[in-house]
Parts: C-alpha cells; structure tokens; sequence
C-alpha cells in the first residue's frame, strides 16, 4: 500500500512539474525582473560576433540604459551558424525574445508571419534626418523594419598583394579583365620544383552552407549590372548577367586555372588565410574589417585594396552587411523595446558600441571609429552607391542555398555556367515568392 | 469459504502498472504525443511562425517529386549499407583480438584507445577532421599521402567525400560497438574452447563453431542500433559537408529534415521526412524483432 501511495505521488508530482513547465507564463516570468530588484526584462536575441566579448561589451553599452530605465536587459548569443534555426523555433512557441537582430535574407519570413514590426510609426523626422541607414536601400519591401547599428559592415573588397603585382608588372586591378591577366602572370612555381606555388587569386568555394555567397557571388553580379531577384521578387540568374558572372567565376578555376587546386575544399576566409595572408596568392576577396586588416599587418603583408572593381561593363558594387535591430511583435513593452533599439544605435549607446567594436558609423557627423584607413574609400563606396546590401526576397534562403550548390557543381566542373544559371533560375521561379493575402 | 478463495485466485493485482506509470507517461508525453503531433502537421503547410493551414498528401505528394529528397533516400541507404556492416565487422573482430588479450597491457590499451572516440563530441572530432584534412601538413594529411590521396582535395570532391565520411563514422562508431561485443564475449565459457582444442580444433574453426554462433543474437542487436543510429546520422554531416558539395551530394534524410524544417521554415514538409524516416525506422525494427526471436543457438 505504502508502495502504491508513493507511486501515485511521484506520478502526480511529475504531471504537477510538467503542466507548470508547460504553462509557465514568460511574460511573467519577465515582469519579475530576473530577481535583482528591477521590475521589468528585456530580452535581446543577438549573433555571437564579437571574438567572444560579446558579453562584456554588450553589458557595458547597456548599463546606463538599464539603470535609467530601471530594467534588466538580458543578452542571448548565437552562433551564425544556427542563428535563424534559433529565432524560427523560438519564436513558434512564443519564447522568442523583445528585439531581435536580423540580416537581409531573414527579413521577409518574419515580416511575412508578422512577427516584426514596421517602425514607421515609431520613427520621427528627427531619426531620419539623423540616421544614414533608414534610406531606400535599406529598407525591407519598401519599409524601415530595424535600425543598423552600424553602417555597412563586411563590405568586399579586392585585396591585392602589392609586392607580387609589382613582380609581374602589374598595377592594382580595375576591372574583370584585370584580375584574369593578373591572376594568370601570378600562378607560377617560384622556387623551381616543378609546382605551382603561387596562385592568382585566394578563393575558396568549400563552405557547407550559402554564407560564402557573400564573398563569391553578390559583388560579382553587382559588377555585371545585375541581380538576384527583380522587384518583383522573381530570380532573374539566367539573365546575360548572370550567366556572365558565372562565366567569370568558371574560368577562374577551369579555364584560367589560377586558383588553388584545394579550392574546392577550403571556405572563402580558409583560402584567404592559407594563400593570400602568408603571400601566396595575388588577388583576394574578403570583407574589409578590422580583424583582417590587422592580419595583413602582422604577417607583413603589402597590400592594397579596392571597393571600386569593375564588371566588363564598367558596373560596379561591393555586398555588404546591414543587419538591423529590429522590433519583436511578441516584445510585450513595445515602447521599452523601441527605445532600447534606439539608444545602442543612437548617439550615447551606438557611440560606444562602434568604440568598443571598432564598427563603422550609422549617423551624420559620428565619429568614426572603423579601421582609420578604410574611412575615406568606404564613405565614398557608400555614398555612391558601390556598397549595398543585398536585396530582399521571399524564399530566398532556399534559393541562396540552391544557387551555392549549383555554383560548387559548376565550379567542380559538372554543370556549365549556363546550366548553373538557368537551374537555379527554373528552382527559384518555381517556389511560391507571392506575398500571403492578408 | 471455497467461493472467497476463488474470488481471491481470480482477482488481479494492477500496481504493477503504477509502477510503470511514471516511465510511460514520459514516454507519452515526450515521444509519441510529438510524433501524433508531426504527424498531423506533415498534412499542413505549417512554417514554424503562421497558423497552419490543411494541405492534404500535398507534401507527400511532393516529397515523392521532390530530386533532393530523392536523393537524400538514396544516400542514407548507401550510408546504412556500407557503414553499419563495416562497424560491425570492424567491432566484432576487434573484440574478439582484444578478449584474447584481455589481460594484457596492449589488450587494455586498445581496448581504451578504441573507446575514446565515441565518448567524444562529434562537434569538436569533426573540426579536428576538417582541420587536419585541409591542412597539407598535419599527421592525417602524411599518412594519407602515402596511399597517393592529397587529404586536402578530400572535402570538396563529389567522389572522394563519400569514403570519407564512411571511414570517420566507422572509426568513431566501432569502439562502442566493440565494447557491445566484449560484454557478451566474456560470458562465453572457458570450457568451450578448451573442449575444442583438445578435439583439434584451428582457430578459425572455433571462430566458426562457437565465437560467431553465440554472437547471433548481439550481432543482430548491433546491426539494429548500427541501422538506427546511422538513419538518424546527422551532425556530421552537417559540419563535414553540410550535405554537399555540390547538390544533395551527402544530403540525408535527417539533413533534408533540418534544412526545410529550420533553415528554410517549411516545418510541415520537414515533419512529412520525419515521417518517411519513423515509417522506415518502425519497419526495421519490426525486422528486428523478428530476426531476434530467431536468436537460440544449437550450443545454448
């Protein structure tokens, strides 16, 4: 008896533990104020992006916000790798967090489900005149759905070995036809074994996942004066642009023969750190930041570098990142939420984070606290357009991660460029892009 | 007094059952409940964040249109087919070199070695692999050039990317397998062996005769978790390859489930794969049950 009365309570005590795991109310929990005396929490969701002092730095930027507003601002940091994998679960069962941080290619799903909020009722004149990244091309279908913190970050660039260039006879490239001639003079065997050791350009095309789109695609389609998606939201790769940017990728490796031959099996960052950083390789392209160039520096590098390579028609265009803060529907104190997305991208908050994370400036008049020499080439980029963002589109992770492995049959030499171009294209067209009927 | 006893006799005792209760509850709640529920999102077009609506065999329809997931079918049976027998194989002779020397310092010390390596995070073992395979100077990439294989090809080509992936799986997975095996090789008697000796017995022979019969029934068991464990394979790939390179190269069932379901928020499609893959993994283990029933041996 004793035995069965134990039973029943142990039974009854684990049903007792799940229904109030199950039910618990977050929203509740929140109000509590993480029991260090303040009434309410905010909750932010941001990637892991910072060399591991994401914590630090984000605790102090928040601090005076925090006691000004007597809330408790806790911080959640995920890998890249998992991040959307993260938000789309978390957000499915109602614990997602009160802002978010998002880039380009996540916008359309969560403005679709209604899961972020359009801050055009939230932003004054003020913040527009204030801010330069509320304009055109940042906008998500037309809307301010987040505020960058920073301004365009991660810009390509096209880095070139200055002592090798000078060893061919060659000045810095300007366009296509340059990096061809370039790369092709470059790949040589220089100490006489009888193997190349000295390549044309650093690219790697063995990322798993689409990230590496980033280095290897948008700029190049951006020099041939075109695009992934129209404004419509169709894909538009099999278009003379397309094909053409594929072309040059393709020759690259098959035809020119001026990459690594374990091209394939490194990611674009690998290759450019076994070939271009120890000066093995003429030409790379990689994301101008601080971590990079500080890499170039003490491996004795000289270089150069340039936002401004041109496509065979003159066309220009660096991808870069212009992730947003941005305005979870779910945020409970709307208000509290949208203020705290103002003040670490406004003056006082923003300001410190662009000090501590050496990022680039997202108002008028900032200082500038990016790498001291990208200042002068990247506020011209900006400012005339060469650096973008990306386009926004429905469906696009699928298509970015079609297109990437299309691009690495291609490059293995198993589809031409054309095919590549026009699978991708039928792929993409054949999914569902229409906006849902409200 | 006869009719109470009777009455007594007939009278069921059903504690037992408050006893399991806890146990089956968790496995109510935590198992099948998820998998009733998938079950009814693969016939919606639910995507994580909107409210689902019904879409019939619409996914199931597609599933079987679908080229990726065709081929992500087919590499998981390619997968099943030559890594489960080479684990076994691999875990069963090791096992038996080891159990010979079990009380030897070289026996205890590949008995550990062996081990170690499925303790350890499949995370962590495959950035180590990816490390030393790009890396034209470590160990791996030497030894691997003594066979003429250039370690650094490895992860981006279509043709050596499988192999790969087999001999890492097989190298992580046969040290527990083997582990499986020894437990049920020490309770072999003694005494069979040394009957067979005196009849003359080779060693092959008494491997024939006595080691593998007697191993029938763990040898299925190991085949099972083997078929089980490798259809549900899924972080390594995702690091090695992410399921390239190139299209749906190493794409298996598990993969195509996380991509749709997480990366590309078409839950309700992913929860249609994760139905395939439960269909196919009740049926093995109905096989197995079967096969297991089959187990005595002509020695016990």
């Amino acid at each position: 008896m004793k035995k069965k009365v134990v039973s029943l309570l142990l039974c009854a005590a684990m049903i007792a533990t799940m229904l109030v795991g199950c039910g618990s109310d977050k929203k509740e929990a929140k109000k509590d104020g993480g029991g260090e005396g303040k009434t309410e929490t905010l909750e932010v969701w941001l990637p892991a992006k910072l060399n591991g002092e994401d914590e630090t730095i984000w605790n102090e930027i928040a601090a005076p916000f925090e006691k000004e507003h007597d809330v408790d601002v806790t911080f959640q940091f995920i890998s890249w790798k998992d991040y959307e994998a993260k938000y789309s679960s978390a957000i499915s069962t109602n614990s997602g967090p009160d802002v978010g941080y998002m880039y380009v290619e996540m916008f359309p799903t969560y403005i679709d489900a209604g899961a972020v909020e359009d801050l055009g009722k939230y932003l004054t004149d003020e913040d527009y005149e204030k801010y330069t990244v509320l304009g055109e091309q940042y906008k998500i279908f037309g809307k301010n759905y987040g505020i960058a913190q920073s301004g365009p970050e991660a810009c390509v660039a096209t880095f070139y070995n200055t002592d090798i260039l000078e060893s061919i006879g060659e000045e810095a490239p300007k366009n296509w036809e340059d990096v061809m001639r370039i790369a092709k003079a470059a790949t040589k065997d220089t100490d006489g074994d009888g193997k190349i050791d000295q390549y044309g350009v650093a690219q790697g095309w063995g990322q798993t996942f689409y990230q590496d789109l980033n280095w290897n695609w948008y700029s190049y389609i951006y020099q041939a004066g075109g695009d992934i998606f129209d404004e419509d939201g169709k894909c538009i790769l099999d278009e003379k642009e397309g094909i053409e940017t594929a072309q040059f990728l393709y020759d690259l490796k098959n035809t020119a023969n001026v990459l690594p031959e374990d091209t394939m099996s490194l990611t674009n960052n690998e290759a450019f750190e076994k070939y271009f950083v120890p000066g093995k390789a003429a030409i790379g392209f990689v994301s101008a930041n601080s971590s990079m160039f500080e890499q170039l520096k003490s491996n004795g590098v000289n270089y150069g570098y340039t936002f401004e390579l041109q496509g065979n028609n003159g066309a220009m265009g660096s991808r870069a990142s212009v992730d947003q803060l941005v305005l979870m529907s779910a945020a409970e104190d709307k208000d509290l939420a949208f203020e705290f997305i103002k003040y670490v991208t406004g003056e006082e908050g923003g300001g410190k984070y662009h000090e501590l994370a050496k990022s680039n400036s997202n108002m008028k008049d900032q200082e500038w606290f990016g790498v001291p020499e990208l200042q002068e080439s990247w506020t011209k980029a900006v400012d005339e357009g060469t650096i973008r963002p990306i386009t926004a589109a429905r469906r696009a992770p699928e298509v970015y991660d079609y297109l990437w492995k299309d691009l690495q049959e291609m490059m293995n030499g198993k589809m031409t460029p054309e095919e590549a171009m026009k699978d991708v294209t039928e792929y993409a067209n054949g999914l569902d892009y229409a906006a849902p009927k409200k | 007094m006869g009719k109470i006893k009777k009455k007594r006799e007939k009278k069921t005792d059903y504690s037992g059952y408050l006893y399991i209760l806890p146990f089956l509850l968790v496995v109510i709640i935590f198992w099948y409940l998820p998998i009733l529920i998938s079950g009814g999102f693969s016939f919606t077009n639910y995507n994580a964040l909107g409210t689902p609506s019904f879409t019939g065999f619409g996914n199931y329809k597609s599933l079987f249109q679908d080229k990726m997931f065709l081929k992500s079918i087919r590499n998981t049976f390619v997968f099943v087919g030559t890594i489960v027998p080479l684990q076994t194989l691999l875990g069963f002779c090791v096992a038996v070199w080891v159990n010979n020397r079990r009380t030897t310092w070289l026996g205890k010390i590949v008995r550990n070695v062996m081990f170690i390596p499925s303790l350890a995070s499949t995370g962590i073992v495959c950035i180590v692999w990816r490390i030393l395979l790009n890396n034209n100077e470590s160990p791996l990439a030497h030894f691997l050039a003594v066979f003429g294989i250039e370690s650094n090809m490895i992860l981006g080509s279509k043709e050596m990317i499988y192999p790969a992936l087999i001999s890492m799986e097989v190298l992580m997975a046969t040290g527990y397998y083997m582990v499986l095996y020894l437990a049920y090789l020490a309770e072999i008697p003694d005494s069979y062996y040394e009957a067979a000796v005196i009849d003359g017995a080779s060693g092959i022979q008494m491997m024939r005769y006595i080691t593998a019969p007697l191993m029938k029934s763990t040898t299925i068991m190991i085949l099972f978790l083997g078929v089980m464990g490798t259809f549900q394979a899924f972080d390594m790939i995702y690091i090695m390859t992410g399921g390239g390179p190139g299209q749906g190269t190493t794409m298996t069932l598990m993969m195509s489930l996380y991509q749709y379901s997480f990366k590309y928020s078409k839950v309700g499609y992913g929860m249609a794969i994760g139905n395939v893959l439960i269909i196919l993994v009740v049926f093995l283990t109905f096989m197995q049950r079967k096969l297991l029933n089959q187990k005595t041996t002509d020695l016990y």
